[in-house]
C-alpha cells in the first residue's frame, strides 16, 4: 500500500493546484480521508468549505468532524427550515445568516443546494465536495464563487445525479451539464494539467466475496480489508424451512443472496408491490426471531454480537415502496432505516435488505438498467445483504435486448448496465445463491 | 403520469365508446387564426432533408411546395428560400415583416403547429443545414435566417410548458383520454378518427383503424413511395442528365401531383385538430395565460432579441444547432429548464383538478383534514386520507391546492397514524384566495378537508440558472480554463450539410 491519500490531499491543500479528484470504492474511507486531509489546514487557520449532497450527509460529516477534531468549531450553514438532529454536538454551530460566519480560520459546511444559492463575499481557500459523483456539472458551476480550488471525492460506480427534465439539448455537449462533475473534469483536456487524480484502493466495509461481486461496476481495482470468513450472520434458532429462513441460512457463508417471490400469471403489480414489502418485513421478523449473531469486523469474528433492529437497513428505489415496507415492518423495529439508494449513499449497516431494482420491471428502461442503484444496494452491508425480487428477473434479462439509443459519441451506458445486471444475476445463479 | 390512473381513464373512455375530456380544463393554448401557422413536411425515406412542405394559416388554403429530387441540395435550397419568408414573416422577423418585433410584450403570441414529432425533427434538420451555412448562392441570408429560426423553435419546443411550437397529436392527447395504447396514440389520424369517426364505439374505432393505415409522419408509405414516386424521380434524373428541361418540368409536375395530397392530408389533419380544440366547451386553465406570457418572453429572449441584434448589425449569438458548447451557458440552460418544468406544473396544477389527481396519485401531496390549529406558535395538525403512501418528507413544503402562495413546512410526518404536522408560512389573510387565504391561526381552518400539493420551488432554480451562467474575470477560474470546442461536423463546414450525391 502506498502513501495514504489524506497525506496527498494535505499536500494539495497546501499548494496551489486547481482540482483534485479522489475515486473511491464503497466503504473505502471517503469521509475519513476528507476529514484527515484538513488537519494541517485547520492548524494553519485556513478557510475551508465543505459541501455535501444531502442534509443527512452534512450531519454525518459534522458529527465525525467533532469526533476527529475535539473542541474545533464547525459552522453548519443551512436554511431556516432546517432543524438539527438531537445528537448534534455542541461544536456544530448552526447558522442561517452568512454574515455570522467568521472571516478567518473557519470550517464551514452545507449542502450543495444551500451553498450554491448563497453569494459569499470572501472566498474560501479550498472547497471539498463529498459524494461528488452525485453532483451535476450544472450544480458544481453554482459553487464557483465559494472557492477557486476544489477537492472532489466520491464513488464513480454509484448513482449518477437525478435528472428529471429532458436533456436532449446537451447530450452531445463536451461538458454536459447533467453529467457527474468529476466525469466532466476528468474528460476535459484543458483541465488535465491542473487536475490531480487519486484512488482509494482498500474497501473497509464489505466482506471479501462482495468486493469481488461489485468489482464489475468499477473501472479500477480495489481490495477488501476483510479476511475470508471474518464477517457473517449466523442464526441461533432453528430454521422453519421457509424460503425466508433458507435465505437467512445462506448468508452465514455467502454475504449476498437473492430471495425470489413468484411473479404470478398476471405479472407483478404496476406500482407499489405490497407482497414484496411483506417479504422484506418477514425477513426482518425472522432475523430477529432467530436471534442472529453478527460479525462485522475482525474483532467480532470470535465474539459475534446479537443482531438488533438498528443493525438492519432496507433499501428500495421508490419512495412509495419504502413507505409500504415501513408500514409492513413488525413493531419494535422503528430503528430500521428504510429509504432509497440515493439516501443510502455514504451510509452502512451490518445487514441490508434490498429490493432488486428490476423486481416487477418486465420491460426495463434505460433508467431501470442504470446500475448505480444496484451497486449502492449491493455495497451498504458490512456482513450480509439479502436481495428480494419477483422471480422473472433472470428471464427478463435473458430476453430483453437493450436499445443503444445514446447520442452519437456517447458510451452505451444502457448496454453496459444490461451486461452488469446480467453478470450480477449470473454470479448468484452459478453459486446457487438464488432462493425460490 | 400515474399509470394506474391513466389505465382507469382509458377503460372509462372505452366504456363510453369515445375519447373523454382529460380534466375540466384545457391546458393547451390555441391562438387566433392570424397567430397560427400550420406546417407539414415530407422527406424521402432514408433522407433527412425536406422533399415537400405545406404551410398556411388555418383559414387559408395551404401553399404546397415540392421538389422532384429530394436529395438535390440545390433544389431543396430553392424550395426553402420560397418557404422561409412565410415563416419568418409569421414570427415577425425584421427583414420579412412590417410588424415590430421589439413590441413582443404587446404583440400577439405566434405559434407554429405541426402534425407530430417527426415534423418537429425536420425543424432541427433545417437548422443543421442552413443556420451556419456559408453556401454561396442566392438567398443564402434568407436560408440562414430560416435555419436560425428553425433552430430556436426546435430548442423552444423542448422547454417544458412552452406554447409556441405545438404538435397536434400531443395537443389532442393532453386534452383527451383515448381508449387506446400509448403507441397507437402517436398517430394523429388515429386520434382524430376516434374523435370524429361517428356516433358509437364501433364506428369511431373503425375510423381510427382506417386512419392509422395511412402515414402522417414525414415519410411516405414505403410501398407507395417505391412504386408510385420512385419511377417519377428516376424520370426526372434521366431528364436532368440529358439536360432536358421539358422532361424535367414534366417529372417535377408529376412528383408534385403525387406528393401534394400527402402533404395536404397532414396539413388538414393538423387544422382539423385545431378546429376540434377550438370547439371544446371547457374553459382554459387560468394558469395557461401565464405560460403563454412566459412563452412570449422566452421566445423573444431565445430568438427575437437575436434577430433584432443581427438586423442592427450586431452579433446575434445564435445558439449552436447541436448543443450549448459554452459550459456556463449549458449549465445555466439546464437549471433554467428545471425551473421551467416546475413553473409549468405550478401554474397549471392549481387550476385543474385532474392534474391535482395526477400529483396525488404520484404521492406528491395529500388530501387531509385540519384537525388542530394551534393558537400560540402557528402549527397545524393534519390527518390525511389519501394517498396511502405520500412521498412528502420532513422539511418539504406543501401548498394548498388553488392557493399557490399559501404554503406550509412539514415538520413531522407519522405514516402509521397518517398524521402530519406542518407550520404555516403565512400569518395574515391572503384575500385573493378567499376562504383558502384565511389567517393561518384562524380556527375556521379546523375541520376543513383540503388538498395539499408539493410546492414547486422554481424561484430557486431560476436563481441557480443565473449563478451558473455568471462569467468570472479571473483567467484561472475553472470555466475560463476550459476552451469551447465545437465538434467537427458537416453542419459547421463551409459547404453546409454533407451531400455526397448532390449535383454540386
Amino acid at each position: 500500500m502506498g502513501r495514504p491519500v489524506f497525506e496527498s490531499l494535505r499536500e494539495f491543500i497546501a499548494t496551489e493546484g486547481l482540482c483534485c479528484v479522489v475515486k473511491a470504492p464503497p466503504g473505502s474511507g471517503k469521509s475519513y480521508n476528507l476529514l484527515e486531509s484538513l488537519e494541517d489546514a485547520i492548524t494553519e487557520g485556513r478557510r475551508i468549505a465543505i459541501a455535501a449532497q444531502t442534509n443527512n450527509q452534512v450531519d454525518d460529516l459534522c458529527k465525525r468532524f467533532c469526533e476527529r477534531y475535539p473542541g474545533q468549531l464547525i459552522f453548519r450553514f443551512s436554511s431556516k427550515a432546517f432543524s438539527p438532529p438531537n445528537d448534534t454536538p455542541p461544536e456544530v454551530i448552526v447558522i442561517t445568516d452568512k454574515d455570522e460566519i467568521p472571516s478567518e480560520g473557519v470550517v464551514m459546511i452545507g449542502t450543495v443546494a444551500k451553498l450554491g444559492l448563497t453569494s459569499f463575499a470572501q472566498s474560501y481557500d479550498v472547497l471539498l465536495i463529498d459524494e461528488a459523483w452525485q453532483m451535476t456539472w450544472a450544480d458544481f458551476l453554482t459553487l464557483r464563487d465559494l472557492s477557486s480550488r476544489f477537492i472532489l471525492i466520491g464513488d464513480p460506480g454509484q448513482i449518477p445525479p437525478t435528472v428529471t427534465i429532458n436533456v436532449d439539448r446537451w447530450e452531445v455537449s463536451p461538458d454536459a451539464p447533467h453529467t457527474p462533475t468529476p466525469d466532466v473534469i476528468l474528460e476535459n483536456p484543458d483541465l488535465a494539467p491542473d487536475v490531480t487524480v487519486l484512488n482509494l484502493e482498500i474497501c473497509r466495509r464489505l466482506p471479501v466475496d462482495t468486493v469481488s461481486l461489485i468489482q464489475t461496476f468499477y473501472d479500477f481495482n480495489f481490495e477488501p480489508l476483510a479476511k475470508p470468513g471474518e464477517r457473517y450472520v449466523r442464526a441461533t434458532k432453528k430454521s422453519d424451512g421457509t424460503a425466508v429462513d433458507q435465505a437467512i441460512d445462506r448468508i452465514e457463508t455467502s454475504s449476498t443472496v437473492i430471495l425470489t417471490h413468484p411473479t404470478g400469471n398476471d405479472g407483478a403489480p404496476i406500482e407499489t408491490d405490497r407482497e414484496i414489502a411483506e417479504v422484506a418485513a418477514k425477513i426482518v421478523q425472522r432475523l430477529l426471531q432467530r436471534e442472529c449473531l453478527i460479525s462485522t469486523d475482525a474483532n467480532e469474528q470470535n465474539k459475534p454480537r446479537k443482531l438488533q433492529p438498528v443493525d438492519i437497513g432496507i433499501v428500495s428505489t421508490h419512495n412509495q415502496m419504502n413507505t409500504a415496507i415501513q408500514n409492513a415492518l413488525p413493531s419494535g423495529t422503528s430503528d430500521i432505516r428504510v429509504t432509497t439508494p440515493e439516501r443510502w449513499q455514504g451510509l452502512e449497516r451490518p445487514i441490508m435488505i434490498a429490493i432488486h431494482p428490476l423486481s416487477g420491471v418486465m420491460y426495463p428502461s434505460s433508467f431501470d438498467l442504470e446500475t448505480g442503484r444496484l451497486c449502492v444496494m449491493a455495497s451498504r452491508h458490512q456482513s450480509a445483504c439479502i436481495f428480494v425480487t419477483r422471480d422473472h428477473v433472470g428471464e427478463t434479462l435473458d430476453t430483453h435486448i437493450p436499445v443503444a439509443d445514446q447520442a452519437l459519441g456517447r458510451s452505451d451506458v444502457v448496454g453496459r448496465g444490461h451486461q452488469q445486471h446480467t453478470e450480477f444475476w449470473r454470479y448468484h445463479l452459478e453459486r446457487n445463491l438464488i432462493i425460490k | 403520469m400515474s399509470e394506474s390512473l391513466e389505465t382507469i381513464r382509458r377503460l372509462r373512455a372505452w366504456s363510453e365508446g369515445k375519447p373523454t375530456p382529460r380534466g375540466e380544463k384545457v391546458n393547451v393554448h390555441v391562438g387566433d387564426d392570424d397567430d397560427i401557422l400550420i406546417v407539414a413536411f415530407l422527406r424521402m425515406g432514408g433522407e433527412s432533408r425536406p422533399w415537400g412542405v405545406a404551410f398556411g394559416k388555418p383559414e387559408e388554403k395551404p401553399k404546397i411546395l415540392t421538389v422532384a429530387e429530394g436529395r438535390n441540395r440545390s433544389r431543396v435550397g430553392d424550395m426553402m428560400v420560397e418557404f422561409a419568408p412565410v415563416i419568418l414573416e409569421h414570427f415577425r422577423h425584421p427583414q420579412h415583416s412590417v410588424e415590430d418585433l421589439s413590441n413582443w410584450e404587446s404583440n400577439s403570441h405566434r405559434q407554429v403547429w405541426l402534425p407530430g414529432p417527426t415534423h418537429v425533427e425536420m425543424l432541427h434538420y433545417i437548422a443543421l443545414s442552413f443556420a451556419r451555412t456559408r453556401w454561396d448562392r442566392d438567398g443564402v441570408e434568407t436560408l440562414k435566417a430560416l435555419g436560425n429560426l428553425a433552430n430556436c423553435l426546435y430548442i423552444e419546443q423542448q422547454r417544458p410548458g412552452q406554447q409556441t411550437v405545438l404538435t397536434a397529436a400531443s395537443a389532442l392527447r393532453e386534452t383527451h383520454v383515448f381508449p387506446a395504447s400509448s403507441v397507437r396514440q402517436a398517430h394523429l389520424g388515429y386520434l382524430l378518427g376516434w374523435l370524429q369517426g361517428g356516433r358509437n364505439r364501433e364506428t369511431r374505432l373503425a375510423a381510427a383503424r382506417a386512419a392509422e393505415n395511412i402515414s402522417v409522419a414525414t415519410v411516405l408509405d414505403p410501398d407507395f413511395e417505391r412504386k408510385k414516386i420512385q419511377p417519377l424521380v428516376e424520370e426526372w434524373g434521366r431528364a436532368n442528365q440529358d439536360d432536358d428541361e421539358k422532361g424535367r418540368a414534366a417529372a417535377e409536375a408529376s412528383v408534385k401531383r403525387s406528393l401534394s395530397p400527402e402533404l395536404l392530408r397532414r396539413w388538414e389533419l393538423t387544422r382539423d385538430s385545431i378546429t376540434h380544440l377550438r370547439s371544446d366547451k371547457r374553459s382554459s386553465n387560468p394558469g395557461l395565460a401565464t405560460l403563454v406570457s412566459f412563452s412570449k418572453k422566452e421566445f423573444n429572449r431565445g430568438w427575437g432579441e437575436k434577430a433584432l441584434n443581427e438586423n442592427e448589425g450586431g452579433d446575434a449569438f445564435w445558439p449552436n444547432p447541436f448543443t450549448d458548447f459554452n459550459t456556463r451557458m449549458a449549465a445555466g440552460g439546464f437549471h433554467q429548464r428545471v425551473a421551467d418544468e416546475q413553473k409549468a406544473r405550478h401554474y397549471l396544477v392549481h387550476g385543474d383538478r385532474e392534474l391535482q389527481r395526477e400529483e396525488l396519485a404520484d404521492g406528491h401531496g395529500i388530501i387531509g383534514t385540519v384537525i388542530s390549529v394551534s393558537s400560540g406558535d402557528p402549527e397545524w395538525k393534519i390527518k390525511f386520507s389519501y394517498p396511502e403512501l405520500p412521498t412528502t418528507r420532513q422539511g418539504s413544503y406543501l401548498v394548498i391546492a388553488g392557493a399557490p402562495e399559501v404554503r406550509l413546512t412539514v415538520t413531522k410526518i407519522d405514516l402509521q397514524n397518517r398524521v402530519l404536522i406542518a407550520v404555516p408560512q403565512w400569518r395574515n389573510a391572503k384575500r385573493k384566495y378567499g376562504k383558502l387565504g384565511l389567517p393561518s391561526q384562524d380556527q375556521a381552518w379546523k375541520g376543513r378537508a383540503l388538498v395539499f400539493l408539493d410546492d414547486q420551488p422554481f424561484g430557486l432554480a431560476d436563481r441557480l440558472a443565473g449563478i451558473a451562467r455568471r462569467r468570472s474575470d479571473d483567467p484561472n477560474e475553472i470555466t475560463n480554463i476550459m476552451r469551447t470546442r465545437q465538434r467537427k461536423h458537416a453542419a459547421n463546414d463551409d459547404e453546409g450539410a454533407v451531400v455526397p450525391e448532390s449535383e454540386e
